[in-house]
């Protein structure tokens, strides 16, 4: 479909693990015509059959990042899979069924307070950053790759050296965030 | 600072929810008695947020086309090796961006599929059909020349080609497409409506000899022949006595005789005027030919022949009157 001789599916999963974003894209395209005829099918319109393709391949990405991800069946039925649970979701918010979030840690649930932090203020924080701790913080929190793997990735000499250099770069950024925010603000 | 790398990892580990057992509890117990410890764990949490909203914007960015995909991850120290899909997706059309005006590497293979079925189709039009509706049965391969030559309806057998088109039996009708041999080459044929795959391969007729008769020619004395007897003048030796029913040498004439090999194993002849072409007879046979009373006679293995110039092919026909095979015997 893009070439000739890739986008296996194991070459997929394989690239997404390495946080090759190109994958993602070729993930969405060869699974965007059947997430949107599932939700044009299932009263959704153009504009949600592209918002939940979009959510499906985040979700996506984020699972097959973990260590312990295994596929069982092909990669477009597991991608279809998510995208009807997406879909789903989005329908019980639609008809203000209350959604439970199962995948929630249970030990956090009981004491979690609100966020102190704008998230979306923090998010301009991190594109802030430079190209490498931007990237090693994201691998790390969003894509849950291991430090082994980002120090492949991103040649740190081991994994050692990755943990030190995530401190640095999130101290980094949390003294930016506090910088702007002022200590007040935030507590 | 190893401490605080560790105490930094620590809650990332709680915060995924990787703790269990005694370090949950551990962890739990160091957050209630330790509110700056709580808040530590809080704070880090809600930048952690911020780190995670930024990447989903960022990969967000990537599936509507607003950011190119960053292909190979960052590297501190040395190139990650590229994997064979980042340099077969370089291209890729982006959904829903500018980016779609970027070459994309789909048209280019269509493209290039379509001038090779463009060049396929019109080879097979201008090289294969059309050739084959415009010209004759026959589609010489390379060693023949003959290709050039086109259509030759009537070609006569004392011009020998280089190939042969045998639809009909050629021996049979003048007005088939002959085209007789000058060596022994193979000559492969096509017919006019080809089945896929199906050719006739055809080994050509080959001329073993020829030769020059000189061949004497017999005449049967008719009673008009005879000058009537003057019973006053005495026998002349110096004229012939003729007597009817006999026969007398009139001339001598020539005729180029061709050995023939078929190879379909014909028997038979072809005369046409002086020229003959005999099959199934060898130069060693020794044949002779005399002509009585304009009618030539092949004389083989002590058998005579009429030949009949028809100009056609013919099979050899034993002549079986007496009277005849006498007076070529005796002549």
């Amino acid at each position: 479909m893009f070439g000739i001789g890739i986008n296996s599916d194991s070459e997929i999963i394989n690239e997404i693990k390495r946080g090759n974003e190109k994958a993602l894209l070729i993930l969405y395209k060869q699974n965007l015509a059947s997430i949107k005829k599932f939700v044009l099918n299932n009263s959704g319109n153009m504009d949600e059959a592209q918002d939940v393709t979009q959510e499906t391949m985040i979700a996506v990405w984020q699972n097959v990042a973990k260590t312990d991800f295994l596929l069982h069946v092909k990669l477009s039925t597991y991608v279809l899979s998510i995208a009807k649970n997406q879909w789903y979701k989005q329908l019980k918010k639609k008809t203000r069924f209350k959604v439970v979030d199962v995948s929630a840690t249970e030990n956090l649930k009981a004491e979690e307070p609100p966020l102190i932090y704008d998230a979306k203020i923090v998010s301009d924080y991190v594109n802030k950053l430079d190209e490498t701790c931007k990237r090693l913080l994201m691998y790390f929190y969003f894509d849950g790759l291991d430090m082994n793997t980002i120090a492949e990735q991103m040649g740190f000499a081991n994994s050692d050296t990755v943990k030190s250099k995530k401190y640095q770069c999130f101290k980094k950024l949390e003294s930016s965030v506090k910088e702007h925010f002022g200590k007040d603000d935030f507590i | 600072m190893k401490q605080d790398i560790e105490k930094n990892y620590l809650i990332d580990r709680f915060l995924k929810g990787e703790l269990s057992g005694n370090a949950l509890d551990e962890f739990k117990n160091r957050m209630k008695v330790n509110p700056e410890f709580a808040e530590e764990v809080w704070s880090q949490k809600a930048i952690i947020e911020g780190i995670k909203l930024a990447r989903r914007n960022q990969l967000l960015a990537v599936l509507k086309g607003d950011k190119l995909p960053s292909v190979v991850p960052v590297s501190i120290s040395s190139e990650p090796t590229p994997s064979p899909i980042e340099s077969s997706i370089e291209k890729t059309e982006l959904p829903f961006s500018a980016n779609k005006l970027k070459p994309k590497i789909n048209n280019w293979y269509f493209a290039a599929a379509a001038v090779l079925f463009t060049g396929l189709f019109l080879y097979f039009v201008f090289g294969y059909y059309l050739p084959r509706q415009n010209g004759s049965y026959s589609h010489i391969d390379s060693s023949s020349n003959d290709s050039k030559k086109g259509n030759q309806n009537n070609v006569n057998i004392d011009e020998p080609e280089d190939s042969i088109d045998l639809a009909y039996n050629p021996y049979k009708n003048d007005t088939a497409k002959l085209k007789l041999p000058k060596d022994d080459i193979a000559t492969e044929i096509k017919p006019k409506t080809p089945e896929p795959g199906d050719s006739i391969k055809i080994e050509k007729d080959r001329k073993k000899a020829e030769s020059l008769f000189s061949v004497s020619s017999l005449e049967l004395i008719k009673p008009e022949d005879v000058p009537p007897k003057d019973p006053n003048v005495s026998n002349d030796n110096t004229s012939p006595d003729l007597k009817v029913g006999e026969v007398r040498k009139v001339k001598s004439s020539t005729v180029k005789v061709e050995y023939w090999q078929s190879v379909v194993n014909f028997k038979g002849y072809k005369l046409n005027g002086s020229n003959l072409q005999l099959f199934d007879v060898s130069p060693e046979e020794g044949v002779s030919l005399k002509f009585l009373d304009k009618h030539l006679y092949m004389k083989k293995n002590g058998s005579y022949y009429k030949l009949n110039p028809s100009g056609s092919f013919e099979t050899y026909q034993k002549e079986s009157n007496p009277e005849i095979i006498k007076l070529l015997e005796t002549n």
